[in-house]
């Protein structure tokens, strides 16, 4: 349980990063779509907030080796699946947003 | 000389590789016996160390024997901190003999 | 950055990864496996017997020393080991002494026992998980030393492509999710780069920690300078750089009731609530005799932590190791336990696994890439050894889980008792290998990658079923019993295989469009 909610929340910050870039954004939302200046930097600092909200979490449960282990290791795991996921099902990553 | 013209770029390559293979590690071997007697406090312990950070100067070696322009640099570059750090090890600290 | 300092470091990275890249691909998929070593050995002894119900501790260590008394007597140290998740069994392990009157050797030795009655269950010999991973720094057919020096050759190669990669990939964080399909040498090289940027911290650790554990191999000057010539100072320098600050403390039992049964009691008070992992009796029969107790640690990268009994003046004194005593040794004692893993739960043994195979999987797409460009470059002249090269290459790449596979079917399929069985296994590996090179060589060029992953599959897929037939493990009965390790390790060689089948399926469509006049060849 402690280890999904470490899944979850550094694939979100990770998803956050993601669209904070206009290849992956398209990717999501459609070609013709493009994230607002304002929405760039709202991806951007919530990406990176939540991965350092992960970060402290990990470190708070398994202490700081064991804790940055476990964080990096998932960061790996789960900007992997991310990567396929926008390969191969981007509009499954809408989530029920409309950017617009 | 027609040899050296034809395979000048071979021939730069090679020496190049020489360089940071052999001169990389003969620098990396004098880098940890510097720490090794620098930290005289644990000898053992500095020996550890000497030997775990060697590694980083000879990966620093090797793309510094690559980066720069000249080969005549690159030489410098590695051979200067061998021929110091020799010399200092010899005459100061009395590490090394002959 | 400087065009000709980028162009200078592409030079660098392509050919450090290139010269010795089989050999790292080797080191990477067996140093993977070994990641699962214990489960390994596990399907690879399968007459070992699983402790179902959970026993008392006391129990387990008066059924251990009653055999080892019975089998090594005349053996200075002894440990019984306790059943753990990884190890559910009870084993005992002895330092069997030279005799040469018996004709036996100085050697460790270790067998399992049966829980209900406690006898030594006599099992299959094999090399098991340990010798298949410690393939990936001994590489086998060739002297320690040199298998030491090829490696960490290998290793700083490693290092400076990494490095050198880190330096030419311009766009590190705008392509960090980046995989485009259908583009031919683009895609390979954003796999490639998937590969290798993800996991990152994972392969510098893996490689500065690889090198650092053969450094008094290949360093071994230092030591000559500064510490000492010869064997037997080197040595030295390893107890002494091996030391640990111990902390020391007389407790109240009396010098005759030491013994193990009291030890064990006494450390199962102190940490009541960890499990016992080891108990170890050294120096037995003599003045010194010291007893050890392991604990199985949590939540820190140790792999565990220890309490030592022995008499000294007539008390108990009881001794607690609190890790090393300099500081680069802590150091080189935190990466050696990142590298090997040995704390890892079963969720980060995952991971590690599957970063060893994203790095298995960064050197080959690495070496294809390097083919595909000079193959690409001459389209129609490319030279007779270039495309050679390429059939080896792809031998190579899948050839060496194929020899994997060969070496569990051999497990399987050698007679019981032949002489040099578990040599025998190791050859059937690298016999596996040479095939798949030789398959690679003879196919065609359009369809060796296929050819090979069908193999692969074949290879992977069969072992659950001869596991059925000449053992009674099969997944029914494993579900059954609860045999999780057992039932663990069939699933994953059916999972290994639906994967080569996917992928193999995957390349024949892919050659299918090729061959229609569609001329890019496509990475999946």
């Amino acid at each position: 349980m402690l280890i999904l909610m470490l899944c979850v929340q550094v694939f979100l910050g990770f998803y956050c990063l993601s669209l904070s870039l206009t290849r992956h954004y398209t990717q999501v939302f459609g070609a013709t779509r493009r994230a607002t200046p304002l929405r760039v930097r709202f991806y951007r600092f919530s990406g990176y907030s939540m991965l350092l909200i992960a970060l402290f979490y990990s470190v708070s449960i398994w202490g700081l080796a064991l804790g940055l282990v476990y964080g990096l290791g998932t960061a790996t795991f789960t900007a992997a699946i991310l990567a396929l996921l926008l390969t191969y099902m981007p509009r499954r990553l809408t989530f029920g947003q409309h950017p617009d | 000389m027609m040899f050296f013209n034809k395979y000048a770029g071979e021939i730069a390559i090679s020496l190049r590789v020489l360089l940071a293979s052999v001169g990389g590690f003969v620098l990396a071997n004098l880098s940890a016996i510097a720490i090794a007697s620098v930290m005289k406090a644990d000898k053992v312990d500095g020996i550890t160390a000497g030997m775990m950070l060697s590694f980083i100067v000879y990966a620093i070696a090797i793309l510094l024997v690559f980066s720069v322009k000249s080969i005549r640099r690159a030489a410098l570059s590695i051979l200067l901190p061998c021929v110091l750090l020799f010399v200092w090890l010899l005459a100061v600290e009395g590490v090394l003999s002959l | 950055m400087k065009p000709r300092f980028r162009q200078s470091m592409n030079w660098l990275h392509t050919w450090s990864g290139f010269i010795f890249a089989w050999l790292l691909y080797f080191i990477f998929i067996t140093g993977s496996a070994g990641y699962f070593e214990n489960e390994i050995d596990r399907w690879m002894q399968p007459e070992r017997v699983v402790v179902q119900k959970p026993m008392d501790d006391a129990d387990i260590l008066a059924m251990g020393t009653r055999q080892l008394s019975q089998s090594a007597d005349d053996a200075s140290q002894w440990y019984i080991s306790f059943p753990s998740s990884r190890d559910p069994y009870i084993g005992i392990s002895w330092l069997q002494p030279a005799d040469a009157s018996k004709g036996t050797v100085r050697q460790w030795l270790d067998r399992h026992l049966h829980p209900d009655s406690g006898d030594i269950i006599s099992a299959r010999q094999t090399s098991g998980g340990e010798t298949l991973y410690r393939l990936h720094y001994t590489l086998y057919y060739m002297p320690l030393q040199l298998g030491y020096i090829l490696t960490s050759a290998a290793a700083m190669l490693m290092l400076i492509a990494l490095i050198s990669g880190v330096i030419i990939h311009k766009k590190i964080f705008l392509e960090f999710f980046t995989f485009r399909t259908g583009k031919g040498l683009r895609s390979w090289l954003d796999i490639h780069n998937i590969f290798s940027v993800l996991p990152l911290p994972f392969h510098l650790m893996i490689t500065y920690s690889g090198l650092m554990l053969l450094m008094t191999v290949t360093m071994a000057t230092v030591i000559d300078v500064t510490y000492g010539e010869g064997e037997q100072k080197h040595r030295q320098f390893y107890t002494a750089a091996q030391a640990e600050i111990t902390t020391e403390q007389v407790i109240s039992m009396s010098a005759a009731q030491l013994s193990p049964e009291a030890a064990l009691t006494d450390a199962k008070a102190r940490y009541a609530s960890q499990p016992v992992s080891y108990v170890g009796i050294l120096a037995r029969g003599t003045e010194n005799q010291q007893i050890e107790v392991w604990f199985a640690s949590q939540r820190s990268i140790e792999f565990a932590s220890m309490l030592s009994y022995r008499e000294q003046d007539g008390q108990v004194v009881m001794s607690l190791s609190e890790g090393k005593a300099g500081a680069a040794a802590r150091v080189y004692d935190v990466l050696e336990h990142l590298h090997e893993g040995l704390f890892a739960d079963i969720y980060l043994r995952w991971l590690y696994f599957i970063c060893g195979l994203l790095g298995a999987g960064m050197i080959a797409t690495g070496a294809i890439m390097w083919l595909k460009k000079r193959l690409a470059k001459g389209q129609h002249s490319a030279s007779c050894a270039l495309r050679r090269l390429a059939s080896i290459n792809a031998g190579m790449i899948l050839g060496i889980p194929v020899a994997i596979a060969c070496y569990f079917a051999s497990n399987r399929l050698l007679p019981f008792d032949m002489a040099f069985r578990a040599e025998w296994e190791l050859h059937c590996l690298f016999i596996g290998l040479l095939l798949s090179i030789g398959l690679a060589v003879c196919s065609a060029a359009q369809s060796v990658w296929r050819n090979l992953c069908w193999l692969a599959a074949v290879m992977f897929g069969w072992l659950p079923l001869l596991n059925a037939l000449t053992t009674e493990h099969n997944l029914l009965v494993s579900l059954i019993q609860a045999d999780w390790l057992m039932l663990g390790f069939d699933l994953c060689m059916l999972v290994f295989s639906a994967a080569f089948v996917l992928l193999a399926i995957r390349l024949s469509k892919t050659t299918a469009a090729t061959l229609s006049g569609d001329n890019v060849t496509r990475p999946l």
